[in-house]
C-alpha cells in the first residue's frame, strides 16, 4: 500500500469534484437564489480539503498505484465525492440532516435516484442542478473522467479503470488507457447532446432538458418535478427518454465502435441481444397484463407505460411516468426481477448485468452437461469468445455476494421497523443502483421517511452497487489494510 | 506512432514496456496465457492473446492490409514465428518490420532478411558474443558496447587505489594525457552516478565509463588499473548452445594462439561442436565439477565464460570460476533484475542477450532516421547514440558552447573525414559530422533536437 500516491490521486478527485459546482453555482448567480452562498463554501471546503491531501502526497510517483491501492483509490475517491458533494445540500440547508445530505449525494453519484426531498419544485435550481450533474459525473465515472483529462495517470490507470468500470472483463478500446477513457467520455457527451436536444425540439426547457439528460444517460433517475417525467404526460418525451434509457444501458465499447461504422459487433454481441429479448418480452408481457386487467385501454397507451417502466427499471434509472404501485403484482414481481437484473456490463446501468448472468447461465448449462458426460471437455463461451475459469468462478461469488448483501441488508433495514415490500425493494433498489422500490418507497414516494441508520446503510448499498461489491467490500477486509 | 509487438517474453515486455512509456500505442500479441495476463496487468497496452504467425491473430491486432501500423516487432522465441508475422505484415503494408533471430544462419548474410522483406533482422547471440570478446580483449573493462562500427567504444573502468589519476581534476586529464582521444561521459561512485564536470576530482574505486577508439582501450587500461593487460592465452566457456558456440568460433577466428576450452554437459551436443569448432577443446562435463575446471587449468585462465541456458546457473557457475582463480569471469543472464548483482558477487561482468535486442529494436523504433548505433546503457539509465549531422541542422556552424545543452547531455566524439576527436566547448560543428552524444534517457530526444536530426 502506497499512501502518499493514494492521498495524490484523491486529492486531484476531490478538486475536480470541487470545481464542478462551478456549474450550479452559474445556475444560482442567473437566479440571483439563496443556494448561491452555499456553493461558494463548498467549493472552497472542498479546495482545501484537495491542498491538504495534496501536501501529504506531494512527493508520490504515480506509477507506485498497484493493485491493492487501485481499490482503495477508487472505493476512497467515491466515498469523499459523496462527502463533498453532500456539502451544498447540508450548508443550504434544503436538506437537514448531514445523513440526508450524504444520502442524496451517494445517491446522485451512484446514479441511483433515490431522494430524501418531498417537494422537489420548491428547491433552488443550482441545487437541482447539480443533484443531477452529480448523475452525469457518476454515470461514467468519476475516475474514468479524470483517467481522460489528467494525462499523467498512465499505468496506474489501468488498476483504476478496472476497479470501476462495471462488469466483470473491463474493455480497452485502444491501447492507451487515457484515450480509451477519452472516447468513452466522447461517446458519453454525444449521446447527452443528442437527448439535450431532442428534448428542446420537443419544447421543454434549457434547464429541465439537462437535467432530464443527465438523468437519462448516467441512468440515474433524478428529475426536477415532483412527479418525475410523468408529470408532462407526454408521448413524445416518454419516447425519447425510454429510447435514450435503453441506449445508456448498453456497453458503450459498442457505442463507440457503432459510432466508427461499425454495426457488426453490435448486431453479433451476444449480452447486448440478450438485453434487447429481456427488454421486448417484458414490455410484451406487462402491456399484456395491464391491458387485460383494464389498467389501460389502448394498446399505444399500455406499451407506452410499461415500456417506459421496463427500460426505466432495467437500465437502472428510476424515472418514473405510472405508479407501478396500483399495478398487478404479477408485473410488479417482474420489475423487481429486472432491478436485480440491470443493464449490460460497460454501461451507466447498476445492478448485476446481463453479461454475469448470462456466464452464469451458461456456466450452469456446462455443468449439466458435465453430469451427461461425465468426460467431456466443455468451455463456456459468450459471443463466441471462451471465459476463463477465474472470471466464471469470480462472476459465481459475485452473485452469491450479491445475494447474502440483499439479504443482510433486508435484515437490518426491517430491524429498525421498516415493513418486509419496502424493505426487499428498498434494499434491491439501492443495491442495484435503481432508485425508487415499492411499497413506502415507491415511484412516488421518497426515502425522507427512512431513520437516519437506515439512510447510511442504504448510501452503503449504493456505493457498493456501483463499484460492484468487491472494490468497496475490499475496505473492510483486514488484508487490506496490511503492509 | 502505432507498433504490434510479437511476443510477450522478456524481450518484448521490455520494448513494449519502454514505447508505451515513451508514448506510442502498442499492442502486444503473446500466446501463453500468463506472460499475455502479466502484460495485461502491468503495461499500458492492448494485448490480443494467439500465435503471431496467424493472420487473423495479427489482423486482431491491427494488421490488415492498408493499416496505419507503422512498426511490427517480432521477437518470440520461435524463429518461425518472427518471420511469418514479418512477412504477413510487410504484406498488409506496415512501414518497418523488426525480427529476432535465433538461428545464427538466418543473420550470417544480410541477404537473407532481404528477401524476406525484413528491414532489421538482430540475433542478440550475435551481438553478445562480440561484447563478450570486447570483455575478454579489455580485460579489465567491466562493462563495453561497441560505438562506430567497432572502431570505438565504451567501456566502464574501476578506479585503482595505486592509480596515478587518483585525485586528479578531470579537466587536467587533456594536459596530463594530450595523446589520448578519450571522454570520460559518466562516473558511478559509492552506487550513485554522476555526470561528469570539470572541477570533479577522481576518486579510488570509481566506475567511470568512457568513450574512446579500440586501440587506445588497451592504454587506458594501464592508467587505470596500474596492470598491463595481458594477451589472452587460455579462455574457457561453460554451455556449448548458440551463444558460447558463437563465443568459441569467434575467438577462434580472431587469436590464433588462444587457448580455448568448451565445456558442456551434453554429449551428443558436445560431439556436434567438436565437429563444428576447429580448434577448441571441447569437454564433456559438469561445469561445477571442480576437478574438472582444475584438470582444465582453471586458475591460469584469463577468461571464463557461463553461457549455459540458465541464468542461476551462469552466475554462480562464475562465482565458483571466480573462486578458483579465473582472472575476469563473465556470465550470461536473461532476466532484467540479475543485471546488477555484480554489485553483490563476485561476478567480473553480467551480460544480458535481451537488453541487447531490446536496445537495437528501440533504436529503429525511436530514431527511424538515426544513422547509426544505439547502446542502452541499463545500469545507469543512459544511453549512447551515433548521428550524422544533416545539412539544414541549426547546429551546423555553431560551438558546442553556444547549443546550451543541458546537464546530462555530452557531444562525446566527433569523427571528421575519418578522424576521431573529443571535442571541446569552442568546437564548431559541421554538416556531415558524425557525433556520438551521450545522455541520460530522458534527454536524449531533446539532445536529438537541438542537433536538428528527428
Amino acid at each position: 500500500m502506497h499512501l502518499p500516491v493514494i492521498f495524490k490521486v484523491l486529492s486531484l478527485l476531490s478538486a475536480i469534484v470541487s470545481l464542478s459546482m462551478v456549474l450550479p453555482l452559474g445556475w444560482s448567480l442567473w437566479d440571483g437564489s439563496s443556494d448561491g452562498k452555499a456553493f461558494l463554501l463548498s467549493i472552497s471546503a472542498g479546495l482545501i480539503f484537495s491542498a491538504v491531501l495534496f501536501m501529504a502526497g506531494k512527493n508520490a510517483d504515480y506509477n507506485d498505484i498497484g493493485v491493492k491501492d487501485g481499490f482503495l483509490v477508487v472505493s476512497l475517491s467515491w466515498i469523499f465525492a459523496s462527502l463533498i458533494g453532500a456539502l451544498p445540500f447540508y450548508i443550504s440547508g434544503t436538506i437537514p440532516t448531514f445523513a440526508g445530505a450524504f444520502f442524496e449525494s451517494a445517491s446522485g453519484f451512484t446514479t441511483t435516484g433515490a431522494s430524501v426531498l418531498s417537494d422537489i419544485e420548491a428547491v433552488p435550481r443550482g441545487i437541482l442542478f447539480w443533484r443531477s450533474l452529480t448523475h452525469w459525473l457518476g454515470g461514467m465515472g468519476i475516475i474514468v473522467l479524470s483517467l481522460a483529462i489528467l494525462p499523467f495517470l498512465g499505468v496506474g490507470g489501468m488498476e483504476l479503470f478496472k476497479a470501476e468500470v462495471p462488469g466483470p472483463i473491463p474493455e480497452k478500446i485502444t491501447p492507451r488507457i487515457q484515450q480509451t477513457a477519452l472516447y468513452l467520455w466522447g461517446v458519453y457527451a454525444f449521446l447527452t447532446v443528442a437527448e439535450t436536444v431532442l428534448l428542446l425540439l420537443g419544447g421543454m426547457n434549457l434547464f429541465e432538458s439537462l437535467t432530464h439528460t443527465f438523468g437519462t444517460v448516467a441512468t440515474g433517475g433524478f428529475s426536477p418535478l415532483n412527479r418525475s417525467v410523468g408529470q408532462y404526460g407526454s408521448a413524445y418525451f416518454d419516447w425519447i427518454i425510454t429510447v435514450f434509457m435503453f441506449l445508456s444501458g448498453i456497453n458503450f465499447v459498442l457505442h463507440y465502435r457503432l459510432l466508427r461504422g461499425h454495426f457488426r459487433p453490435l448486431a453479433r454481441d451476444d449480452e447486448f441481444r440478450t438485453y434487447l429479448w429481456i427488454v421486448l418480452f417484458c414490455i410484451a408481457v406487462i402491456s399484456a397484463d395491464l391491458l387485460f386487467r383494464g389498467n389501460y385501454d389502448s394498446i399505444a397507451e399500455a406499451l407506452r407505460y410499461s415500456a417506459f417502466q421496463v427500460v426505466s427499471i432495467i437500465t437502472t434509472t428510476g424515472f418514473a411516468t405510472a405508479d407501478f404501485e396500483l399495478w398487478p403484482s404479477f408485473t410488479q414481481l417482474i420489475l423487481l426481477l429486472l432491478m436485480f437484473a440491470g443493464a449490460c456490463a460497460g454501461s451507466t446501468g447498476g445492478g448485476m448485468k446481463i453479461l454475469r448472468l448470462l456466464i452464469l447461465s451458461r456456466h450452469t448449462r456446462a455443468e449439466l452437461k458435465r453430469v451427461l458426460h461425465p468426460h467431456a471437455v466443455i468451455s463456456v463461451k459468450v459471443g463466441g469468445k471462451v471465459i476463463d475459469t477465474r472470471i466464471q468462478s469470480s462472476v459465481t461469488s459475485f452473485l452469491i455476494l450479491y445475494v447474502a448483501v440483499f439479504i443482510a441488508g433486508v435484515f437490518f433495514m426491517t430491524s429498525l421497523g421498516m415493513d418486509m415490500e419496502s424493505a426487499m425493494s428498498g434494499v434491491a433498489a439501492s443495491l442495484g443502483n435503481v432508485g425508487p422500490g415499492l411499497g413506502s418507497l415507491g415511484p412516488m414516494d421518497n426515502y425522507s421517511a427512512v431513520p437516519e441508520a437506515g439512510k447510511w446503510l442504504f448510501s452503503l448499498l449504493m456505493l457498493m452497487g456501483r463499484l460492484e461489491l468487491y472494490t468497496v467490500l475490499l475496505l473492510f477486509f483486514p488484508g487490506t489494510w496490511r503492509k | 506512432m502505432k507498433i504490434v509487438v510479437v511476443g510477450g517474453g522478456e524481450v518484448g515486455y521490455s520494448v513494449a514496456e519502454t514505447l508505451s512509456e515513451e508514448g506510442h500505442d502498442v499492442t502486444v500479441v503473446e500466446e501463453n496465457e500468463e506472460r499475455a495476463a502479466r502484460v495485461d496487468s502491468e503495461l499500458d497496452v492492448i494485448t490480443v492473446r494467439g500465435n503471431g504467425a496467424r493472420p487473423q491473430v495479427l489482423e486482431e491486432a491491427g494488421i490488415v492490409p492498408g493499416c496505419d501500423v507503422d512498426i511490427l516487432v517480432a521477437c518470440t522465441d520461435h524463429d518461425e514465428v518472427n518471420i511469418l508475422a514479418c512477412w504477413i505484415a510487410k504484406r498488409a503494408g506496415v512501414k518497418r518490420v523488426i525480427s529476432r533471430a535465433r538461428g545464427l544462419e538466418f543473420t550470417d548474410s544480410p541477404t537473407w532478411a532481404k528477401d524476406l522483406g525484413i528491414d532489421v533482422m538482430n540475433s542478440p547471440e550475435r551481438s553478445v558474443a562480440r561484447e563478450i570478446l570486447e570483455l575478454l580483449f579489455v580485460s579489465s573493462a567491466v562493462h563495453t558496447a561497441e560505438l562506430l562500427d567497432g572502431r570505438s567504444g565504451i567501456y566502464a573502468f574501476r578506479v585503482a587505489q595505486n592509480s596515478s589519476l587518483v585525485g586528479v581534476a578531470l579537466k587536467e586529464l587533456r594536459t596530463l594525457y594530450p595523446h589520448f582521444v578519450a571522454i570520460i561521459v559518466y562516473i558511478e561512485r559509492n552506487g550513485t552516478g554522476y555526470i561528469p564536470f570539470g572541477d570533479m576530482k577522481i576518486e579510488a574505486g570509481d566506475l567511470c565509463y568512457i568513450v574512446t577508439s579500440r586501440e587506445q582501450a588497451w592504454k587506458m587500461e594501464e592508467i587505470y588499473q596500474m596492470k598491463k593487460s595481458r594477451p589472452l592465452k587460455r579462455v574457457i566457456i561453460i554451455g556449448g548452445g548458440k551463444l558460447g558456440f558463437q563465443v568459441a568460433w569467434k575467438l577462434e577466428n580472431q587469436f590464433r594462439n588462444l587457448d580455448i576450452r568448451l565445456i558442456d554437459h551434453n554429449r551428443e551436443k558436445c560431439e556436434r561442436l567438436a565437429g563444428e569448432l576447429k580448434r577448441t577443446l571441447v569437454l564433456c562435463g559438469d561445469g561445477a565439477d571442480e576437478n574438472l575446471l582444475r584438470q582444465e587449468g582453471i586458475e591460469e585462465a584469463d577468461g571464463l565464460v557461463c553461457a549455459t541456458e540458465s541464468d542461476e546457473t551462469n552466475l554462480l557457475f562464475a562465482v565458483i570460476g571466480k573462486a578458483l582463480g579465473a582472472r575476469k569471469t563473465i556470465a550470461v543472464a536473461r532476466r532484467k533484475i540479475y543485471m546488477k548483482l555484480d554489485n553483490y558477487m563476485s561476478v567480473d561482468s553480467i551480460v544480458n542477450p535481451n537488453s541487447a535486442l531490446a536496445s537495437v529494436i528501440l533504436r529503429y523504433a525511436r530514431y527511424p532516421s538515426g544513422s547509426g548505433v544505439l547502446s542502452i546503457i541499463e545500469k545507469i539509465d543512459a544511453e549512447m547514440l551515433e548521428v550524422t549531422i544533416p545539412d539544414r541542422s541549426p547546429a551546423v556552424g555553431r560551438t558546442i558552447m553556444s547549443l546550451g545543452l543541458p546537464k546530462g547531455i555530452l557531444i562525446a566524439l566527433i569523427v571528421r573525414r575519418g578522424d576521431a576527436f573529443v571535442p571541446v566547448g569552442a568546437t564548431v560543428i559541421q554538416k556531415g559530422d558524425k557525433v556520438i552524444v551521450f545522455a541520460t534517457s530522458d534527454l536524449m530526444s531533446e539532445a536529438m533536437d537541438s542537433l536538428g536530426v528527428n
